[in-house]
């Protein structure tokens, strides 16, 4: 039977799921770095803060996969591995024999869940009741209440309307990221991994704004579970569109290692990740996924099996741009009356227009920026396209990682915002992109659990960040 | 890295064409140029193995002589001028589709009208670079080659030449190499702007390439081979260029088959 991993927020009265997860948390942590299935192991095999490497363990930390499409695979393996390792603990303590990770759906609608937003109540405090301390709080930003700031915007999960995994041209990323070999960062983020993912991994903070901290939080397992769901809801939406990629590569050639419940080497590719209920001990989630209406025709072109057409650029920032302060205005010169090729062909105008930031490069943690955009000179109150996330932009902006520090690149699907602004008519106009940088709060230190030597600090250093070109493209 | 490492890139999937090579992109300047310039490499190359005397790149390294009566000796069998056209030619050939990849992708940051001025120039930039090292390079083989002949060791140089190459397969330097040509340059500003720093990258990509590429380059020039064997060693590095991981291990592997290949030649011949 495989195990049902449940929404937090939808445990029963009374269910001891996350009382058996904070016991299994404060014993994780006082197992040696050197055991495989220890807190610190397993968080460091994610990005490793500080540890002096462990000789036995060549290659094991610093693994997760970001920025490419093994980013859902590989931490699916991650997730499978690190429910055996707290299953087994509980099992040890005298708990339930199949403890599931629950999942933390932060994008659920308001009015069903109100405190959805919310870190779930577990995690809030760092103190129990009975004075003792909360293995589940983590140092995060200040969160009152468990608001640690999540907006809207921040979970939406437009992600879910991407209808490839990996889309045929390098431009965008699709669902789950671009074509890649291993890769611990890189350059583009596929658009679930961007948001709502990076977003929420930034908006707690703290630990888990860190790539090299993240997975010492507790809450970032059940993000994670979220985003593990999500993909499972993409794949049900549209089974026949929405298809994980086939390629050889993507499939067997890269094969990962973590370690399971007894330390021993577990090795998997994604091939073995593609069912829930094969991987390990086997899961499924409480919901089943339900078909969901997909808004627009974004896919109207590849379902009448016209292959897609390449996104063109239309116009561009005149250099790279500095995110200093609260917010920083640029402009992109659109060149569209100059160089549309689409009206050499039969469409008489683009079906849809991106706005790319490209090679965004940056030093330690530095905050999210909302992005806006509006025209020079009007009345308007500017349009936000979305937020640009910068979650391991560090590690994507560091010359000696996989892809060489050309940093991250985002896109933004701004086809609304473009008609409202007239953007791809012939008078070419000026597009004024704005960034704002999205409120960073002091974070909360924490000890998690007494006794224990705190987590070496990671060499972060002063947070900088710059865009290298703003684009925008005509599909 | 070794765990994750413990993947391997099948061999097939290397051979396979790369996604971007569909119909539609092959009018592409970034492939049709690299493309272009590769092919009358070739031909410049199998023309003049046809012609008298044959091509000097090609040659086994001499019998034994002095340093400098094995100097004489190379420069008088083929001038400088000959040599440095040679290895020009050489250059378009094997080394222009390894530019391929990077030129797409500036290519599709472009803007349609700059996009064959800005290929170009960056191919130019890039050959550039390999052209400029000619001299460098001729230089040190035909040294490498008067020492085997001063020593009677002609092959053991030619040995040491490739052994040094696939060791470099393994250092840090190359590893950090192959990692920087994935970069693609966001071109911004004016057109003159963006065709100027698309010149600026062709030569930034051709010193990056030089440090991949160059000493497998240079060991088979030192040991001296012929077409196929060029043919064979183009082949590899695009290879590895196209894999999404390259693997240190694999490609000094297949190098190695190559260079010891070239170096038996030197060995084996009477
Ligand atoms: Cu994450």
């Amino acid at each position: 039977m495989a195990r049902i991993r449940r929404s937090v927020y939808d445990l029963p009265a009374g269910d001891d799921t996350l009382d058996w997860y904070r016991r299994a948390v404060e014993v994780l942590w006082q197992e040696p770095i050197s055991r495989p299935t220890s807190w610190r192991f397993m968080g460091a095999v994610h990005g490793n803060p500080n540890f002096p490497p462990l000789p036995d363990f060549p290659g094991s930390w610093d693994q997760c996969q970001h920025q490419t499409w093994f980013f859902l695979p590989w931490h699916r393996g991650y997730l499978a591995t690190f429910e055996a390792a707290v299953a087994r603990t509980v099992r040890q303590l005298g708990g339930p024999d199949e403890w599931a990770l629950p999942y933390w759906n932060y994008s659920e609608d308001r009015t069903i869940n109100p405190e959805a937003r919310f870190l779930p109540p577990a995690f809030r405090e760092q103190t129990l009741p009975d004075g003792t301390n909360n293995a589940l709080f983590a140092p995060r930003q200040f969160a009152p209440g468990g608001d640690v700031g999540l907006r809207d915007q921040d979970v939406s999960l437009a992600a879910l309307n991407e209808f490839e995994f990996t889309p045929a041209f390098s431009f965008g990323s699709g669902f789950g990221g671009p074509r890649t070999g291993f890769s611990h960062f890189g350059q583009s983020n596929g658009e679930l991994e961007r948001a709502p993912h990076n977003v929420v991994h930034g908006r707690i903070g703290g630990w888990m704004g860190n790539p090299n901290t993240a997975a010492f939080d507790p809450i970032f397992w059940l993000h994670h579970c979220n985003i593990d769901r999500l993909w499972e809801e993409w794949r049900h939406a549209d089974p026949q569109q929405h298809t994980n990629p086939t390629d050889g590569l993507w499939l067997n050639d890269v094969t990962f290692r973590l370690h399971d419940a007894d330390d021993r080497p577990f090795d998997f590719t994604s091939a073995d990740m593609v069912d829930t209920t094969q991987v390990m001990h086997g899961y499924t989630y409480d919901t089943i996924p339900q078909p969901i209406v997909v808004a627009g025709l974004q896919g109207g072109t590849e379902m009448s099996g016209i292959p897609p057409l390449e996104p063109e650029l239309a116009g561009a920032s005149e250099g790279a741009i500095r995110l200093d302060g609260a917010r920083t205005t640029s402009r992109v010169v659109m060149q569209a009356a100059k160089t549309r090729s689409f009206t050499e062909s039969a469409l008489p105008t683009p079906e849809r227009t991106y706005l790319r930031l490209e090679n965004v490069v940056g030093k330690g943690v530095p905050a999210d920026f909302d992005v806006l955009v509006d025209l020079e000179g009007d009345s308007e109150p500017p349009l936000v396209v979305g937020v640009l996330a910068t979650f391991g932009i560090a590690k994507a902006s560091d010359p000696d990682a996989e892809h060489g520090g050309g940093g991250l690149t985002q896109v933004f699907d701004i086809t609304g915002a473009a008609e409202r602004l007239n953007l791809t008519t012939e008078d070419a106009p000026l597009l004024r992109v704005t960034f704002e940088r999205v409120e960073q709060r002091a974070v909360t230190e924490a000890t998690m659990v007494p006794g224990i030597d705190p987590l070496p600090e990671p060499a972060t250093g002063e947070a900088s960040i710059e865009v290298g070109r703003i684009a925008v493209y005509f599909e | 890295m070794a765990m994750a490492g413990a993947g391997t890139t099948a061999p097939n999937d290397a051979l396979r064409p790369p996604a971007f090579i569909n119909g539609a992109a092959l009018a592409n300047p970034a492939l049709g140029g690299p493309l272009t310039v590769s092919v009358l490499g070739w031909t410049v190359l199998v023309a003049w193995s046809l012609a008298a005397g044959g091509l000097a790149l090609c040659t086994t390294p001499g019998p034994s002589a002095g340093f400098m009566t094995s100097v004489r000796e190379q420069l008088y069998l083929a001038p400088p001028a000959r040599q440095i056209a040679e290895w020009g030619a050489m250059a378009m050939a094997m080394m222009a589709p390894l530019a391929l990849p990077a030129l797409v992708q500036l290519s599709a940051r472009c803007y349609r009208p700059l996009r064959l001025p800005a290929v170009l120039m960056a191919l130019a930039g890039f050959l550039v670079v390999w052209c400029g090292i000619g001299l460098p390079a001729l230089a040190l083989t035909v040294a490498a080659r008067a020492v085997g002949s001063a020593f009677d060791a002609v092959g053991t140089v030619a040995l040491l030449a490739a052994m040094a190459a696939l060791l470099w397969c393994r250092s840090r330097v190359r590893i950090r190499a192959q990692r920087r040509c994935h970069v693609v340059p966001a071109p911004a500003g004016s057109a003159a702007r963006i065709i100027g720093g698309s010149g600026l990258y062709g030569l930034r990509l051709g010193l990056t390439c030089t440090v991949i590429c160059g000493p497998a380059m240079l060991a088979l020039s030192v040991a001296g081979a012929g077409l196929p064997l060029m043919l064979a060693l183009t082949h590899i590095l695009l290879a590895e260029r196209l894999m999404p991981s390259p693997r240190p291990g694999h490609s000094a592997l297949a190098l190695g088959v190559v260079l010891l290949t070239a170096c038996a030649g030197v060995l084996l011949a009477p």
